[in-house]
């Protein structure tokens, strides 16, 4: 098993969003096992508060909540952070293939299907934070370079 | 007679009148002894004239004070008295008044004996009083009293030291004259003494105030109980501020005394200012009113009543002391009888588990025993607590229908082995008059029969004890009540008349040596007298010594109308005797953990009372979790979704009533989730209000009895599910028959676009849940039982939105709600019922609302057949 989160200095965050709660309790139950920590957020609303005070790691998003929706949440928050905005992982129902499309067109990351293979799940999650890491290292060490480039003018 | 006598003759005669009247408005003694000295000596140009005081007929005292040129004639002579005695024995001297005789006394003895004090001639003149004067004091309407037996007060003596000197027949006229005013002078101030000495003399306080409010008497006894001494007051008038004042606050009384009422003050406080003795005094007033009724002022008569009131707080303090030795004596029992009960409990809830262990003969027969000896113990501290709380007047009686018959059957049956043992017919009539139904608490009647009927079998030996039930003929006969007249019947030793008088009395039996011979706390009788009473009847007893006993009351009940009846059929499932074994099988059989899958949670601070709960909850087949705290409670339901909680009420720090409060606040909680069943000590009625009142949804009473548990669980259940007008068939009896629609298919099920039948799909996939289980690892099992709980929680609100949804026509409401169902429930595999809320969820637009209403009714099936094949699941993978 590659690096997991827990090993490092500083944990990564993911934040569920999701009406039911069973799959929240069992979203989150998986998420602990891999050494994350969780944030839970029963309604789109609940999301965009939370990510307010601290934005998250990772957002796992379930699609179909009543009043906002997990496509304008994501669409929001995207709109909201731009750069800055954390990978969204959209829960989706395997029924429900045009939504897969909507996801994307939103901003997603990426997606998952319902009924959730677990596994999958995982391996998504980690994949997706050690691509943002890297990302977020990258972006860091071209500000750096930026600075450096503007410090020798 | 002499030209001086001749002279001063008219001078007599006026004189007489004006000296009277001086001697009658002299208000004391030395002043008449003055007034007479003066006058006699000026009128009569005498200069010496003495007054002396026979003292109790046995010597003489000179009154008048002694001149101080003259020589001083000796205080006291009583060697006088024998020259007087004709005086004092023969008072009619007095009115053959002869100087001559006093002044030449017949014996030559006397006259010498009379010579030292008598040096100058003299003239003796005896002074009278009437000898009975109050008597005569009396009698002022009457005619005078005959003065028959005078008494010699004195003697005045009139003297010439200048010369011998005759005195003539005017002077001897004038002084006789003069002596009968001096005695009334001096009688009147006897008299005034006299009375100043019985207001002085009384031993209640007595005060006079004048019409203008000045003080005019103030006696010894009033400066004792005031501190205020006679001269202080006497005379003044009652102003602000003066001493008097305070003590007569209350001005109205005296103005009241003083317009003629008699007015009483009782227990008037007071302090005294000297020494600073507190206390009280009861006064009357009334007005000070003279012979002709002229109001002179008020006067009061006040008693110090303090040692009394002292006392009587003493008593009062002695009683209040009696009640509270009594009152503490009752809870002591009640809380004693209350500890015992509880590790009692804990023991006959063991002994019934351990009953359906595997035992031998004989262990089952000591297991038996324990259950006896444990109920015959549990019974006398009832009846310990059943007298304390009659004897503080707690006793709650609880009127409901119940079949009577069956009551007194049961109370019979109950005791027949008692009887048996003795070899004891024990016999029951029952008049076909009485009534099947009727309203009376039954617990309470219960217990008096079985109180009486175990009494008689107790004191019986030989011979039958006996049982009679019957309608008495009443005068005026009632519909809706009726009275029954309840006899029980010995043959046994019998009461004297003298041991019946305390036959009912608290802790006692007829002889000592009887509660050795007998057992029994000898509180059965009083019990059952005040629960007779309590119940409206009176415990009579007839009884012969050697013949045997009787004891009846009669108790007037309502007659249960038919809609009582379903009540009692309720009540009756419970208290149905069968053979216990049988009876637990039964119960098993009603509901375990395979016909309602349960979270149960135990709180009870009492480590013995939770190993009982989840021993018999075991015995059900559920895995209970318990707690002993409240905040313990609480802590549990943050991390587990408790369907059923089992809540002690007295627990330390927080108790089950605070706690259920708290819980129902929780965010996750509903009035009826968890499910909260109070195990309260007493099941009265004000414990069982309060229960509901906080929250909780149930109450049972301790000992928890496996019935008892059941039938609570039974209730949960009845409350939980809603009726299903076509519920899916389902064997209790045949719990491990599970589905064969219940393992994995051999092909996943694919979407359907058009409806479909859930008896095509498979209701329940294990491999999402398998899947969670294996991500999960060791804590499976728990993790896995928690989602399951929520589901099945969930799925039930979820599906009640739903159906209300469609009932509405309510679109969004009917796509969010068939979503969030099929999401849930896809998630734990319950493919048939996500499969079905998919199809609605996609097609309810293109399709009548009448066929989206239906396939809510298919969901519906769904759901219940997903719920059971999960109680079945978690049943095969945790095994009890």
């Amino acid at each position: 098993m590659s690096t997991s989160w827990a090993t490092q200095s500083s944990p990564a965050t993911v934040l569920i969003v999701d009406d039911e709660r069973n799959l929240r309790q069992i979203l989150g139950q998986a998420m602990e096992i891999d050494g994350y920590q969780i944030l839970e957020a029963s309604t789109g609303e609940a999301c965009l508060g939370l990510c307010d005070q601290e934005l998250p790691n990772l957002i796992l998003l379930d699609a179909i909540m009543p009043n906002m929706d997990g496509f304008t949440c994501c669409d929001l928050l995207q709109a909201k952070y731009g750069d800055r905005c954390p990978p969204v992982l959209i829960i989706t129902a395997l029924s429900d293939p045009e939504s897969v499309d909507r996801a994307f067109a939103v901003g997603a990351t990426d997606y998952v299907t319902k009924p959730i293979n677990w596994p999958v799940l995982r391996q998504r999650v980690r994949r997706i934070l050690q691509t943002q890491q890297s990302l977020d290292e990258l972006r860091q060490a071209r500000q750096e370079l930026t600075t450096l480039k503007s410090t020798d003018a | 007679m002499s030209a001086h006598q001749a002279a001063i003759a008219p001078q007599f005669l006026e004189s007489v009148s004006t000296i009277a009247l001086r001697l009658h408005q002299a208000t004391d003694f030395p002043s008449i002894v003055q007034i007479t000295i003066q006058e006699v000596g000026r009128l009569l140009n005498s200069d010496g004239v003495d007054l002396y005081r026979v003292i109790r007929g046995e010597h003489v005292e000179r009154v008048t004070p002694v001149v101080p040129c003259e020589a001083p004639p000796p205080e006291t002579i009583p060697q006088i008295i024998p020259c007087l005695q004709h005086w004092i024995t023969t008072p009619s001297v007095k009115t053959l008044f002869t100087v001559p005789q006093a002044y030449l006394l017949p014996d030559p003895a006397e006259q010498a004996t009379l010579h030292p004090i008598a040096m100058p001639p003299s003239l003796w003149v005896p002074i009278y009083l009437p000898s009975q004067w109050p008597k005569a004091n009396q009698g002022t309407s009457q005619s005078p009293v005959p003065p028959e037996n005078p008494l010699l007060w004195g003697v005045l003596v009139v003297s010439d030291h200048q010369a011998t000197r005759q005195w003539n027949p005017l002077e001897c006229s004038f002084l006789r004259q003069l002596t009968d005013h001096l005695a009334a002078a001096i009688q009147q101030v006897q008299r005034r003494q006299f009375y100043d000495c019985l207001i002085e003399s009384a031993s209640d306080s007595m005060v006079a105030f004048d019409t203008e409010g000045y003080c005019q008497i103030w006696n010894r006894a009033m400066e004792q109980l005031t501190g205020i001494p006679q001269h202080e007051v006497l005379g003044k008038p009652i102003t602000t501020g003066s001493p008097l004042e305070q003590l007569f606050p209350n001005q109205a009384l005296m103005q009241a005394a003083i317009n003629g009422q008699e007015v009483v003050a009782y227990e008037q406080s007071f302090v005294n200012p000297h020494t600073g003795r507190t206390g009280c005094f009861d006064a009357r007033y009334g007005p000070l009113v003279d012979a002709v009724g002229t109001t002179l002022g008020s006067f009061g008569v006040m008693r110090d009543i303090s040692d009394r009131k002292f006392i009587q707080q003493q008593l009062e303090q002695a009683r209040l002391t009696a009640e509270q030795a009594n009152q503490a004596k009752s809870t002591f029992l009640a809380t004693v009888s209350h500890e015992v009960r509880t590790p009692l409990n804990a023991v006959m809830g063991i002994t019934e588990l351990l009953t359906q262990t595997s035992l031998d003969a004989e262990q089952h027969e000591f297991v038996e025993i324990i259950h006896t000896s444990s109920a015959l113990l549990l019974s006398i501290i009832n009846d310990i607590l059943d007298f304390s709380k009659i004897e503080a007047e707690r006793l709650d009686l609880e009127w409901r229908p119940f079949n009577l018959h069956r009551c007194i059957q049961e109370s019979v049956k109950l005791l027949t082995p008692l009887a048996a043992e003795k070899n004891l017919p024990l016999r029951w009539t029952i008049e076909p008059q009485v009534p099947s139904h009727v309203v009376a608490d039954v617990t309470r009647l219960r217990q008096i029969l079985v109180n009486l009927i175990n009494n008689a079998i107790k004191f019986t030996e030989a011979g039958q004890v006996e049982v009679q039930v019957s309608v008495p003929q009443m005068p005026q006969p009632s519909e809706t009540t009726v009275g029954i007249r309840f006899v029980v019947k010995d043959t046994g030793i019998g009461i004297s008349a003298a041991q019946q008088a305390h036959l009912f009395q608290a802790f006692r039996q007829l002889d000592a040596s009887i509660t050795r011979r007998y057992g029994g706390t000898g509180l059965g009788l009083a019990i059952s007298k005040n629960l007779v009473t309590a119940l409206g009847g009176e415990l009579t007893v007839e009884s012969q010594v050697g013949v045997g006993s009787t004891f009846t009351f009669t108790l007037q009940m309502p007659i249960a109308t038919p809609e009582d009846y379903a009540l009692i059929n309720h009540e009756e499932v419970s208290s149905g005797s069968l053979d216990r074994a049988q009876a637990l099988e039964s119960q098993r059989q009603a509901i375990n953990a395979e016909v309602l899958p349960l979270k149960v949670l135990v709180v009870d601070d009492l480590t013995v009372n939770l190993k009982v709960a989840q021993r018999m909850l075991a015995y059900l087949g559920y895995e209970a979790d318990v707690v002993n705290r409240g905040q313990a409670a609480i802590a549990a339901l943050s991390h587990t979704q408790y369907d059923v909680i089992l809540m002690d009420i007295q627990m330390p720090e927080m108790d089950g009533y605070e706690t259920t409060q708290t819980i129902r606040q929780l965010p996750q909680s509903t009035p009826t989730t968890p499910w909260i069943i109070a195990i309260t000590a007493h099941a009265q009625k004000e414990n069982r209000d309060r229960c509901l009142a906080v929250g909780m949804n149930d109450y049972l009473s301790k000992p928890i009895l496996l019935s008892a548990l059941v039938s609570g669980l039974q209730h949960y259940r009845q409350a939980q599910q809603p009726p299903l007008p076509n519920p899916i068939p389902f064997e209790p009896d045949r719990p491990d028959s599970s589905s064969p629609q219940l393992s994995a298919p051999d092909q996943p099920p694919t979407p359907a676009t058009t409806p479909t039948t859930p008896a095509s799909l498979t209701i329940l996939d294990p491999k999402p849940l398998n899947d969670i289980r294996d991500m999960v690892g060791e804590e499976a099992d728990v993790f896995i039982a928690e989602i399951l709980n929520n589901y099945r929680d969930d799925s039930l609100q979820t599906l009640q939105n739903l159906l209300q949804a469609l009932e509405q026509e309510a679109g969004d409401q009917v796509h969010y709600h068939a979503h969030a169902l099929g999401s849930m429930s896809l998630n734990i595999g319950a493919i048939a019922l996500g499969t079905l809320c998919r199809n609605l969820e996609t097609h309810y637009t293109q399709q009548a609302w009448s066929r989206n209403q239906a396939a809510g009714l298919e969901i519906r099936q769904a759901l219940h057949a997903t719920h059971h094949a999960l109680a079945i699941s978690s049943n095969l993978s945790n095994p009890a």
